[in-house]
């Protein structure tokens, strides 16, 4: 936690040490099922995540897109499946878990705790204290104070505003900027543009070609197929459940990608 | 809460001149620097009117601060020196330990949007416990007081965490059968701390009177306002009050929070109820009736809200100090005292009416 906090915000340098090849795979997932009662939220879905890409995951709504990105994050456990990260199997089954292997997840609805500060939701479950009880609050505040300016908020410059009192594209901006201050691997971003205008959405997605430019690999969960042709290198189509194809965007074009999430098929 | 002290409604300029931060943040839609310019065309036209929305968000932040001071003028006026003299305070800070105790503990999981009914059943059954403990091990037995209200505490938070009851449920629950356990385990019957029935209880007693009683109210409130404010424990249950679900997406452990703030007033509780006991020399069947409700009271109207997230234990001190001094005021100004039941609810009532920024919630229930 103490290394986390204290790394530098250069680009790549979450992954200093470690092989650049952009090949390499970061995650991967087979098999995996998850069964809520009566409806089968996901079943034997597989795919593989490599190192330092963008890939977008597509689908019509209840195709499991976000109980995938929950199983990912340790909310919700795979009844059954495997999850490899750098080709080791692991056991994600808290979110604590699954923040120790590197994975953050940026939800649709950012996240954040309207009434608390700036620090207090960048470091939200992390809290650095001292004794296990003290909130270090002035190492909080420099950490917050690095990642707004290297995210360029604009207008930010109390902390000790209540998250409630921002911009949506403030909160997105702070909900991405959380990724900065723990250098993750694997980022997870639920319909990051949703609610967003033009010009914050341009914001957001120069924000996430940087991450994966300091060398994070990202999965983007999204609605828009402007934001898949232009952003990710390859795409993940799901459809009822189950991840029925992923490939490089170059192999598609808009009306194969339409096809397969509607209809399944290619 | 400095924040509504300065988010007094429709007061953008204002608040934006206050904070100096947020002039960005409703100009989503549209540049900043024409949004402030439009809305400081907007708050010059109608300036006049725009004093009396920053007085009430003043008076709104600082309710209870204002309604023990108007207490205090109050029975100057009505009391003369009778009230405003050195015996009397006295009087009133040795009527705050028991009260302020759960008022604060309260405060605590009010802040995380729970609450818990059961303080005044825990004071009289801690209570009990810690007379027949001291009536067996001497000083030391009143011990098993704490530890009594402990556990309470741990298994209230327990159920409320683990079977998922609500906290009203549970705490309401726990009230009934803690009263019920008093009643059988007492008898009926008044339990002294000694065979003797001296009505003092060793050094406790004398610590709980004047000088003594000062330090008895600064050390926990201290600690309490080191512990809410400066902590993870304060600021988790501050988030758990904003959005739980948001905290537990992020790994704060929901459970262990709630049996911890259910623990902790239970300790607390326990703690209380030795000093009501340090007071009284006797636990009885009456013990700590009603306080949860006068707990309650001091901390909605020290202005923690009961929706959580957000609250001062400052606030609660002054709450708690406001109510003291009302009942202390209508006894000296000889007023009976079931007239001070209907003044004291009355007093809420105005107090949240004052209070309470109706902008800021949508749908009240």
């Amino acid at each position: 936690m103490t290394t986390d906090l204290q790394s530098g915000l250069a680009p790549g340098s979450a992954r200093q040490g470690r092989d650049s090849d952009q090949h390499e795979e970061v995650l991967r997932v087979e098999g995996v099922s998850k069964r809520f009662g009566a409806l089968q939220a996901l079943q034997d879905v597989t795919f593989d995540l490599r190192n330092q890409e963008i890939l977008a995951v597509v689908g019509a709504n209840g195709a499991g897109k976000s109980t995938l990105m929950k199983v990912l994050a340790g909310v919700h456990k795979a009844d059954a499946g495997t999850i490899f990260v750098d080709g080791h199997p692991v056991d994600i089954t808290s979110v604590k878990s699954s923040q120790a292997l590197g994975i953050e997840v940026v939800y649709q609805d950012l996240g954040l705790v309207p009434n608390m500060d700036v620090p207090f939701n960048l470091f939200l479950g992390r809290t650095p204290t001292r004794m296990g009880l003290f909130v270090q609050t002035r190492k909080m505040r420099e950490r917050t104070r690095q990642v707004l300016d290297h995210l360029h908020i604009k207008g930010l410059q109390d902390l000790s505003v209540s998250v409630d009192n921002l911009s949506g594209g403030q909160r997105q901006a702070l909900a991405i900027g959380r990724t900065l201050v723990w250098d993750r691997r694997i980022v997870i971003l639920d319909e990051p543009a949703a609610a967003l205008g033009v010009e914050e959405t341009n914001e957001v997605l120069k924000l996430i070609e940087e991450l994966r430019q300091r060398g994070s690999s990202v999965m983007v969960v999204t609605h828009n197929m402007d934001h898949v042709f232009s952003l990710a290198d390859r795409v993940l189509v799901m459809r009822d459940g189950r991840s029925v194809r992923q490939s490089a965007i170059s192999e598609l074009d808009a009306d194969q990608l339409v096809q397969a999430i509607m209809l399944g098929t290619v | 809460m400095p924040r509504s002290a300065h988010s007094a409604p429709e007061t953008s300029l204002g608040r934006d001149s206050a904070t100096g931060a947020n002039s960005s943040q409703t100009s989503s839609g549209e540049s900043a620097g024409s949004a402030l310019l439009s809305r400081r065309r907007k708050a010059f036209a109608d300036f006049p009117s725009r004093v009396g929305p920053q007085v009430q968000g003043v008076v709104r932040a600082n309710v209870a601060f204002i309604a023990l001071a108007v207490l205090v003028i109050l029975f100057w006026i009505l009391g003369g020196s009778t009230f405003m003299s050195v015996r009397n305070w006295e009087i009133i800070l040795e009527q705050c330990p028991v009260l302020l105790l759960l008022a604060l503990a309260v405060t605590f999981v009010i802040t995380a949007g729970y609450i818990d009914l059961s303080v005044g059943a825990g004071v009289g059954f801690a209570g009990l416990i810690a007379a027949l403990g001291s009536q067996h091990f001497g000083m030391p037995g009143l011990l098993l007081g704490i530890v009594a209200g402990t556990l309470v505490g741990i298994a209230n938070g327990g159920v409320f965490a683990f079977l998922k009851i609500p906290s009203f449920i549970v705490t309401l629950a726990s009230m009934i059968i803690l009263r019920g356990a008093l009643n059988i385990v007492s008898g009926g019957q008044a339990v002294y701390t000694d065979q003797s029935q001296s009505g003092t209880v060793g050094w406790l007693t004398p610590a709980l009177q004047y000088p003594w009683v000062v330090i008895v109210l600064v050390v926990p409130f201290a600690i309490m306002w080191v512990l809410y404010n400066k902590t993870v424990f304060g600021q988790n249950l501050k988030a758990l009050g904003g959005s739980e679900r948001v905290a537990g997406l992020f790994g704060v452990p929901l459970r262990l929070y709630k049996v911890m703030a259910f623990g902790f007033v239970g300790l607390i509780v326990g703690i209380a109820s030795v000093a009501n006991l340090g007071q009284i020399g006797a636990a009885s069947p009456q013990s700590g009736l009603g306080m949860e409700l006068d707990a309650i009271s001091a901390v909605v109207l020290g202005g923690t809200p009961l929706t959580g997230g957000s609250g001062s234990v400052t606030k609660t001190v002054m709450g708690t100090l406001a109510l003291v001094v009302l009942a202390d005021g209508l006894t000296i100004v000889g007023i009976p005292p079931s007239w001070n039941d209907i003044v004291r609810g009355s007093l809420l009532v105005i107090a949240i009416a004052i209070a309470l920024d109706r902008r800021k919630i949508g749908i009240v229930k």
